[in-house]
C-alpha cells in the first residue's frame, strides 16, 4: 500500500511515516499543500492522510481539487479542529474519515485499516477467502487455521492483492504500492515474492490463490467468503 | 434611584403646591383688601349722610335728624351698625337708635381727619370704627369742633370672606388635582417609549430579539442607536474571543500529537513514559474542558435564529459517509421555518454528538422530528440506553457500551451546551425499541 502523507509539522509527519513503514506501507510525504496536491495527481497512491491547516494550499482545497480530478482513493483529514462543523466541512469536500488531534498512533493505523478495508467492500479488518484468512490489523495469515509465516514484502503482495479482490494488478502497479521511490524497483524481486507466496500458500496445489495473467499482472483468485464471525476494528 | 416619572410627579407635585398656595394667598389678600377698602368706603358714606342729617338748633346744639339719616338700619333698636356725634369736651351729642356690642371710645384728632380701624375687644368680637374730626362753622364766627364715629361689627362681612375663603382653596385644589391627573397621563404618555424599550431589552436578554427598535422618538435615538451598536460589536467581540481561543487550542494540539506519539516509543525510559503520557493527557483535558467552559459562557441575547435543517442535512450526510456498514438511514421532519436561536457551531456540537452517539451505537435508522415551538425529538433503532441507566450516562466520561470509541463526552457536552442556552436534554426509551433522545431549547 502507498500512503501520501501531508502535514507540515515535521516531527509529527516523521512519527507518521515510521509507524506506517512499520505497517508495510510505502509513503509519499510533502509539507505543504501544493507539493501534497502535486504528488496525489502523479503517484499511485492508495490513501492519504492529509492535515487541513497546511501553508500554500489548505487541505480542504487539497481535497477538493483532488475530488474535482476524479482522484477516488480514500482520505483521511488529521487536524487539530475536531468542532462538527470542521467534520462536516471536511467530509463533504471529500474526505472519507476524520481523526481529530491528538491522537494516538494506533489510533490512527486503525482508522487507515478501516478505512483501506472499507473501500475495497470490506468491512471487516479480517479479510476471509474461506480456506485462506487474512488479518489486516495482527498482519497475519493463516491457510486451514494454521499460522503461514511471510516476509514484511510477501504480506504486502499479497494485502494489497487480497484488498483488491478481483481485479487484475499489473507489477508495475504492484511495485509502486509496494515501494517508495527511493527503493530500486525490480520487476523480478516481484516475481521472487509470488513465487514465495504460491509456495508458502499453496504447497501441494490444491489452493491456486494467486493467478498470473501473462501480460497483465496478477490477481487473488479466490473467492471472498462473507461468514466470518471476526471482530471489528 | 427613583423612576424619572416619580421625579417627574414630585417635581410637578411640588409646582402645583406652590403655586395652588401662592395664587390662594395673593386672591385672598385682594380679596380682603378690596372689601376693607369697600367697607371704609360705605362708611364714608354713612358719615357723609349722617352729617348731612344733622342740623344746629336754635340753642347753639347739633340735632341729626333720623328721617335722614342715610341708613335705616340706625333709626332702628338692632345691632351691628352704631353712629354718634361726640362733642369736644367728650360729651356724646347724639347717638343712633341702633347699638354695637361694644363702643370704642372716640380719639381727638386734627379737624377734617378721618380715623378707621379695627378695634379689638378682650371679651368681644373685633368691630370697625370710621371717625371724623369735623366742626360746625358758627355765624358768630366760632366753630363747633365734634366727631362723627360709625362702628360697624366685623361679623357678617368676615363671615362671607371666611366662606370666600374656603370656596378659593376647595376650587384651587380641585383644579389641582385635576392638573395632576392630567400631568399623570402626559407623562405616561411621554415615558411610553422609555417603557417599550425596557420591554424590548428583556426580549433581547432572554433571546426573542436581535437589536432594539428603530422607531424611537428622536431623542432616544442616539440610546437605542448605541445599545444596538454595543450588540453588534459585543457578537463580534464573543465571535472573536471564540476564534482565537480555538485557535490556542489547535494550535496545541499537533504538539500534543508529537508529544503523545513520543510516549509510545520504544527506546525512552518507562519513567520518561508514563510522565510524558500523564502530562499530554492533563494538557489535552485542560483544553478541553476551558474551550468548552468558555463557550458555555456564551449568552443567549448574542445568538441569531438559525434553522436547523440545513445542520440536520450536513451532519447526517457525513455521517451517512462514516457509517457504511451497515448503512444508516435519516429521516429528518423538521420544517424549514422551525428556528432555533442558538450560536451555529454549538448547534452543529449538539445536533452532531447525539447523531454520531447513535450511530456508533450500531443504530440504522435515525429520525429526527420538531415538535411543538422548541424541541426536537431524536429517535434511533440502536440498543438503546441500559435500563434506569440513562441519566447516568450524562455524567461526564461515561459511556454506555466500553467497547465502542469514543471519549464519551459527547452526550454531556450537548447537555451542558443545551443548558447554557436555558434548554434540556433528556433520555427517554424510543417507541422503535431504541434510543431517544428529547432537545428542549431556549
Amino acid at each position: 500500500m502507498r500512503a501520501l502523507i501531508i502535514e507540515d509539522e515535521a516531527t509529527l509527519r516523521q512519527q507518521i511515516i515510521k509507524a506506517l513503514r512499520e505497517q508495510g506501507f510505502a509513503i509519499d510525504e510533502a509539507a505543504d499543500g501544493d507539493e501534497g496536491l502535486y504528488l496525489g495527481l502523479n503517484m499511485p497512491i492508495d490513501i492519504a492522510i492529509i492535515d487541513l491547516g497546511l501553508p500554500g494550499l489548505d487541505g480542504l482545497s487539497v481535497i477538493r481539487e483532488l475530488r474535482n480530478k476524479d482522484i477516488d482513493f480514500p482520505i483521511l483529514i488529521l487536524t487539530a479542529r475536531d468542532s462538527w462543523q470542521d467534520k462536516v466541512d471536511g467530509l463533504e469536500s471529500g474526505a472519507d474519515d476524520y481523526l481529530a488531534k491528538p491522537f494516538h498512533i494506533e489510533e490512527l493505523q486503525a482508522r487507515l485499516r478501516a478505512l483501506l478495508r472499507r473501500t475495497g467492500g470490506w468491512s471487516d479488518s479480517v479479510l476471509n477467502f474461506g480456506r485462506l484468512v487474512i488479518d489486516t490489523r495482527g498482519q497475519q495469515v493463516s491457510l486451514d487455521g494454521r499460522n503461514i509465516e511471510l516476509t514484511a514484502y510477501e504480506y504486502r503482495v499479497l494485502a494489497y492483492l487480497a484488498t483488491h479482490g478481483g481485479s487484475v494488478i499489473s507489477k508495475a502497479t504492484l511495485l509502486d504500492h509496494l515501494y517508495d521511490e527511493s527503493v530500486d524497483r525490480d520487476p523480478n524481486v516481484l516475481e521472487v515474492f509470488i513465487r514465495r507466496l504460491r509456495q508458502k500458500l499453496d504447497a501441494d496445489k490444491s489452493l491456486q490463490p494467486i493467478e498470473t495473467l501473462r501480460g497483465r499482472g496478477y490477481r487473488l483468485a479466490l473467492p471472498r467468503s462473507r461468514d466470518n464471525n471476526t471482530q471489528t476494528a | 434611584m427613583r423612576s424619572i416619572s416619580s421625579r417627574l410627579l414630585i417635581g410637578t407635585g411640588v409646582v402645583l403646591a406652590i403655586f395652588v398656595v401662592l395664587t390662594a394667598l395673593a386672591v385672598s389678600w385682594s380679596v380682603h383688601l378690596r372689601a376693607e377698602t369697600a367697607r371704609q368706603d360705605r362708611l364714608e358714606g354713612l358719615v357723609y349722610g349722617i352729617l348731612g342729617a344733622t342740623e344746629l338748633t336754635q340753642d347753639g346744639t347739633l340735632h341729626v335728624n333720623d328721617a335722614e339719616l342715610p341708613d335705616r338700619r340706625l333709626t332702628q333698636a338692632t345691632v351691628g351698625l352704631y353712629a354718634e356725634l361726640v362733642g369736644h369736651d367728650g360729651r356724646r351729642l347724639w347717638q343712633s337708635r341702633s347699638s354695637a356690642i361694644f363702643i370704642p371710645k372716640t380719639v381727638r384728632t386734627p379737624i377734617g381727619e378721618w380715623l378707621f380701624e379695627r378695634v379689638d375687644h378682650p371679651q368681644q368680637p373685633s368691630v370697625h370704627r370710621l371717625q371724623l374730626q369735623s366742626a360746625w362753622a358758627l355765624e358768630s364766627g366760632d366753630e363747633l369742633p365734634f366727631i362723627v364715629q360709625v362702628v360697624d361689627e366685623a361679623d357678617v362681612l368676615a363671615g362671607q370672606m371666611r366662606k370666600f375663603d374656603r370656596t378659593l382653596w376647595a376650587s384651587l385644589l380641585g383644579v389641582a388635582a385635576a392638573m395632576l391627573a392630567v400631568q399623570l397621563l402626559v407623562l405616561r404618555h411621554s415615558l411610553k417609549p422609555l417603557d417599550s424599550i425596557g420591554v424590548e431589552v428583556r426580549a433581547i436578554e432572554s433571546g426573542q430579539r436581535d437589536a432594539l427598535s428603530e422607531s424611537v422618538p428622536k431623542e432616544l435615538t442616539p440610546l437605542t442607536g448605541s445599545i444596538n451598536a454595543l450588540l453588534g460589536a459585543e457578537r463580534n467581540r464573543h465571535a472573536q474571543y471564540r476564534h482565537l481561543l480555538d485557535d490556542l487550542a489547535h494550535s496545541l494540539k499537533t504538539p500534543l500529537s508529537v508529544l503523545g506519539n513520543l510516549a509510545t516509543q520504544s527506546d525512552i525510559n518507562s519513567a520518561t513514559r508514563n510522565t510524558l503520557t500523564a502530562q499530554t493527557q492533563y494538557m489535552q483535558h485542560s483544553i478541553e474542558r476551558y474551550i468548552q467552559r468558555a463557550a458555555i459562557r456564551s449568552p443567549l441575547y448574542l445568538a441569531q435564529p438559525i434553522s436547523p435543517q440545513a445542520a440536520l442535512q450536513r451532519i447526517s450526510a457525513s455521517l451517512g459517509k462514516l457509517y457504511r456498514q451497515p448503512p444508516v438511514t435519516f429521516t429528518l421532519n423538521v420544517p424549514d421555518h422551525f428556528q432555533l436561536r442558538i450560536d451555529e457551531a454549538d448547534l452543529y456540537e449538539i445536533l452532531g454528538n447525539i447523531l454520531d452517539n447513535a450511530c456508533k451505537y450500531g443504530a440504522t435508522e435515525i429520525t429526527v422530528t420538531a415538535t411543538g415551538k422548541k424541541q426536537l425529538i431524536i429517535e434511533d433503532n440502536g440498543p438503546g440506553f441500559p435500563p434506569g441507566k440513562a441519566d447516568g450516562l450524562l455524567g461526564r466520561g461515561v459511556r454506555a457500551d466500553s467497547a465502542t470509541s469514543g471519549s464519551g463526552t459527547g452526550l454531556t457536552a450537548s447537555r451542558e451546551l443545551l443548558r447554557s442556552y436555558g434548554g434540556e436534554l433528556q433520555l427517554e426509551a424510543s417507541p422503535a425499541h431504541g434510543a431517544q433522545v428529547v432537545l428542549f431549547f431556549a
